[in-house]
């Protein structure tokens, strides 16, 4: 193909890749430098209402000739990488040294650092057991009578195709308290109030995350199984190998580059980790790198500083990134 | 023989206890959205419960969930056409292309594949608030095809690479432009693969936390019945879809990581 | 097999039809008609939003019912609609909502970004037509920025059998909680936790922070500016008080909201707690209450002896933001029909309304008695948000025990001034 069909054809989506991923994306670079704040005046106000009359002194936004607020924006720098890595407990607006801060409790409970450590912990605990239990799960799915296989395979995507949101729900309500599991565990005794302290708050967010993503593991090595070289398996049959070893040296090879394929999409879908630290626990005890990112967009409403934490967030995965890219880049070279 | 059944026993009961935990979580929440909110949450749990259809009721027609239907629907809809449009188009083109440059944008892709969505919502909500477009469907429409494009590029890409490239070229031989013999000659004979990423893109855009959100987080024990309602509601069409597309979606998966 | 159905086939599918039609239109609700809100005029559509509590949900009924060929009225409900709206109002384009159903939290932060429009010119107009009472309305220096249409506090709510039994006089102070809850504790088998409060990491526990801080005499802010004052001594005794709370509490009280607290108490689990006037209600609630008759309220238990309640007095009202879209007069009419004294009457149970026609039910007059008895009202500075944010991320590790008060606090406070420095509140040319 010439190269000016090629671009004809590719130039709608990259237009669109352009304008709504890479332009956003700069955008978010050049946001995390800056911030805009209301210019503020101390007043005190007569309010009244159903509860009476009242008098309230408040800061409130100056306005200009046409009623609207004055906003001032102006360049901080790197002041918000600061603020978000918790290196420097200073104001992002330059203020000097904003008199009576009390006692400054050292940074120990940095957020974005706590964010990083437990969407790592989120990836750690569930890519283990997804490429071993979809790997199980494709090895037993391909000894299935044909007949109940396609019943088998459905009801084994279900978890994956399920919206994120109702998965986790989901899960909550299996879980809550009375829900079914603690039900039974108190039949044996144990009784875990899942969603009230951080060891059981974090696991049920992983086993959420294995729930959700073996599926697609399975999928992906069944897939690859039907492709193992058949004459292969004979070769060593006749050879006299054992079913465990045929699986070691003629089968897990074969699936390796599928293995690393499951780990490279996994990695990156798991580092976006949101819907159950959102739904599931409501950001008690668990958090993650985009939870956060939204959390300080919309509920400290500050754009400039989810910027910072955005680009922080997308520095993390490309560090993660790197190295598995090289490696399947020179494969393909 | 006697090692044979231990095995299949072994095997088939290993796979119903997976069977169970797959399916149980959304098993349970049918149940109880079929129960009222004294009797889903009660303490003891029960274990049988009269049941109810208040909640599908209260839900689908005081709360109008219709709409959100609609919504959703429209928003899918225009989610999928679009991106499946530009995106064969941008696919074909890197499955015939050979030169270095649709390598890097593949690449490019996989890198923007990997962003996570809440590192955009800042310029987004700032570019979208300046050009005044920001609460519109039209903009989630867009926002979704974009986010879904490295995904639906690299999928139809792999699809386009496995047909033969003599169909093409015999077109243009004949006299057709490029643009011509990928429309008359390459889409009917792509078109399983077109639907596999037309599944997949309709799966991202239907399960965008967007519109699913309006579903955590009730005020009240009616409300939060009409969620778990709700859930099941948005639910069911994915199980229908996933009975009867399975195939595809499999072969769809496979594609992407045996071919890409 | 014939291709044309048999007569009397056709009769009994077109029967099945009809009832079938017939049971669908009548389960389809019926649309208020076009009279109902005479006054309304316009084309397009009014776009309004609100969280998606009931009484909220009764208004938006009544604002929707006032759709007609032409005109759309749409009321968003949704439990981010805080979040929707402050986005909505700050945006540079038209708002995408008319007009807001807010509490009066979020109406002082929209207050203090100047994105509210006065409604001083309708208000007088149409004063009369739509009985509006002076006490709906929110003047800040005169100008009537907001309409309140719904009250709120928080109030003792407590098992009259159980106290009566055990001959416990209703608590007037924590101490004589802390009391009451012990004898029942020791004593009162039949149920589980003596005391039901939310606790819950974020809103819920620092709202019942700040009802004791403020009932304490503590105070948030450090008077006439936006400095940290709420990590003094005050601070550090109301977790103190909370911590007395949690020995009576069910293990999981750290995860427990609201919603949490009114189970408890319905599956007669508890038995006293300090909760919200308007959820109190639903321990009549046959369908979901064992307890039915058996609670009753009284005023939020004083953190001092002497001291007021510690609770807050709480509003939520209609605002039209500077950046709305035309037709104010339209939206005005529709917010008024939503909010007349016709819709109160209809929707009365639903919540405590502002309205002089609200008839109070049995736990209906909780706002009055504890506006008799002194509560503040919730505070109104733009910046409290952001400290009430701070303070519920780190009451959970105070509460157990993990992080001393004292550090908690402070590391709160310096969160909290980072932030509000960032906004300007701090060091800015105020």
């Amino acid at each position: 193909m010439k190269l000016r069909s090629f671009i004809g054809f590719v130039s709608p989506s990259v237009a669109l890749m352009l304008a709504l991923l890479a332009l956003p994306l700069a955008m978010t670079v050049w946001l995390s430098t800056r911030n805009c704040a209301l210019e503020l005046e101390l007043v005190t106000v007569q309010q009244t209402g159903p509860f009476g009359a009242h008098a309230v002194t408040t800061q409130r936004a100056r306005v200009d000739a046409a009623g609207k607020a004055v906003q001032r924006c102006t360049s901080v720098g790197a002041a918000y990488y600061r603020d978000v890595l918790g290196l420097q407990p200073a104001g992002a607006s330059g203020a000097s040294g904003a008199s009576g801060t009390p006692t400054a409790a050292a940074n120990d409970d940095n957020e974005f650092f706590a964010a990083l450590r437990f969407t790592l912990l989120y990836i750690a605990g569930t890519t283990p057991f997804v490429l071993v239990g979809g790997l199980a799960l494709a090895l037993a799915m391909n000894r299935v009578t044909q007949r109940l296989k396609g019943l088998f395979i459905a009801a084994s995507l279900l978890p994956f195709i399920i919206t994120p949101v109702v998965g986790a729900l989901a899960i909550k309500w299996l879980f809550r308290d009375n829900g079914l599991v603690p039900h039974l565990l108190g039949h044996f005794g144990i009784q875990v109030f899942w969603m009230a302290q951080a060891w059981s708050a974090q696991l049920l967010v992983v086993l959420y995350g294995i729930w959700h993503v073996l599926p697609f593991a399975f999928i992906v090595f069944y897939a690859g199984l039907q492709g193992v070289p058949q004459d292969a398996l004979e070769a060593a049959t006749l050879d006299g190998a054992s079913a465990w070893q045929k699986l070691r040296y003629v089968t897990l090879p074969h699936l390796a580059p599928l293995v690393v394929f499951v780990t490279l999409i996994h990695l990156m879908d798991a580092y976006r980790v949101f819907e159950p630290v959102v739904v599931l626990t409501q950001g008690a005890f668990t958090t993650s790198v985009q939870y956060l990112t939204y959390h300080v967009l919309l509920q400290e409403d500050n754009p400039y500083k989810a910027s910072a934490a955005a680009v922080l967030t997308i520095a993390g995965i490309a560090v993660l990134l790197i190295p598995l890219l090289r490696k399947t880049w020179r494969e393909q070279r | 023989m006697k090692n044979k059944l231990v095995g299949a026993t072994l095997l088939y009961t290993g796979l119903a206890l997976w069977l169970l935990l797959a399916t149980l979580p959304v098993v349970w929440t049918v149940v109880i959205s079929l129960r009222s909110y004294g009797d889903a949450f009660a303490a003891p749990l029960k274990w049988l419960a009269p049941l109810t259809l208040d909640n599908y009721r209260g839900l689908w027609i005081e709360r109008e969930f219709y709409r959100n239907a609609a919504n959703t629907a429209v928003v899918t809809l225009a989610t999928v056409t679009i991106s499946l449009s530009v995106g064969c188009l941008a696919g074909y083109a890197l499955a015939r292309y050979r030169g270095s440059l649709g390598f890097w944008l593949l690449i490019t892709a996989l890198v923007f594949r990997a962003l996570p969505h809440s590192t955009l919502l800042p310029s987004f909500y700032a570019m979208f608030d300046a050009l005044g477009i920001r609460n519109t469907t039209f903009t989630l429409v867009f926002v979704l095809v974009a986010i879904n494009q490295p995904f639906t590029i690299w999928m139809l890409r792999s699809f386009f690479a496995g047909t033969p490239q003599e169909l093409d070229e015999a077109a243009m031989v004949d006299g057709c432009t490029r643009l011509q013999a990928f429309r008359r000659v390459i889409i009917p004979v792509m078109w399983p693969g077109v639907v596999t990423t037309g599944l997949f893109s309709f799966l991202l855009a239907y399960n965008d936390f967007m519109l699913s959100s309006a579903l955590t987080n009730a005020e009240s024990d009616a409300l939060l019945m009409q969620g778990v309602a709700g859930a099941v509601s948005i639910t069911i069409p994915l199980i229908v879809l996933v009975a009867i597309f399975q195939k595809q979606l499999v072969s769809g998966l496979t594609q992407g990581a045996v071919k890409g | 097999m014939t291709a044309r159905l048999q007569p009397q086939r056709r009769r009994l599918l077109l029967a099945t039809a009809a009832t079938a039609a017939t049971a669908a239109s009548t389960a389809w609700p019926v649309r208020a008609s076009a009279l109902a809100c005479p006054e309304v005029a316009g084309t397009g559509a009014i776009n309004l939003i609100g969280n998606s509590f009931q009484a909220i949900q009764h208004i938006a009924r009544i604002a929707e019912g006032c759709s007609r060929p032409g005109l759309k009225v749409v009321f968003k409900l949704t439990p981010q609609a805080r979040t929707e709206t402050e986005q909505a109002f700050a945006s540079a384009g038209p708002s995408p909502f008319d007009a807001a159903v807010v509490s009066m939290g979020v109406f002082s932060n929209l207050y203090s970004r100047r994105q509210l429009q006065s409604l001083t010119a309708l208000v007088d107009k149409y004063r009369d037509r739509y009985r509006i009472e002076e006490k709906m309305l929110v003047r800040m220096d005169g100008e009537v920025m907001a309409i309140a249409c719904i009250q709120n506090t928080q109030n003792l709510v407590y098992r009259a059998d159980l106290f009566d039994k055990h001959r416990l006089a209703v608590p007037a102070t924590y101490a004589e909680l802390l009391h009451a809850a012990a004898v029942i504790k020791a004593r009162e088998s039949s149920v589980a936790f003596a005391v039901a409060q939310g606790f819950a990491k974020g809103f819920d526990s620092a709202t019942e922070f700040t009802n004791l801080l403020a009932g304490l005499g503590g105070r948030t802010f450090r008077p006439g500016s936006a400095l940290p004052a709420f990590n003094g001594r005050e601070g550090v005794e109301a977790i103190g008080l909370m911590r007395q709370l949690l020995p009576y509490m069910t293990p999981n009280a750290l995860a427990s909201n609201a919603d949490d607290v009114v189970n408890q108490f319905q599956q007669g689990k508890a038995a006293m707690g300090v909760l919200w006037a308007s959820r109190a209600s639903r321990m009549d609630d046959p369908a979901a209450s064992r307890v039915v008759g058996r609670m009753q309220f009284a005023a939020a238990p004083a953190a001092r002896p002497g001291g007021p309640p510690a609770a807050h007095l709480w509003w939520d009202g209609v605002v039209l933001p500077r950046n709305a879209p035309r037709q104010r007069e339209a939206t005005f009419h529709v917010l008024m029909e939503a909010l007349s004294e016709a819709a109160v009457r209809s929707g009365n149970d639903l919540a405590i309304w502002v309205r002089s026609v609200y008839v109070p039910g049995r736990f209906g007059t909780g706002v009055a008695l504890a506006q008799r008895a002194g509560a503040p009202v919730w505070p109104g500075e733009p910046f409290f948000s952001l400290a009430h944010g701070e303070v519920g991320k780190v009451l959970p590790e105070a509460l157990t025990g993990e992080r001393s008060p004292q550090a908690a606090l402070d590391a709160a406070a310096a969160a909290y001034t980072r932030a509000a420095t960032e906004k300007g509140y701090i060091g800015g040319r105020a």
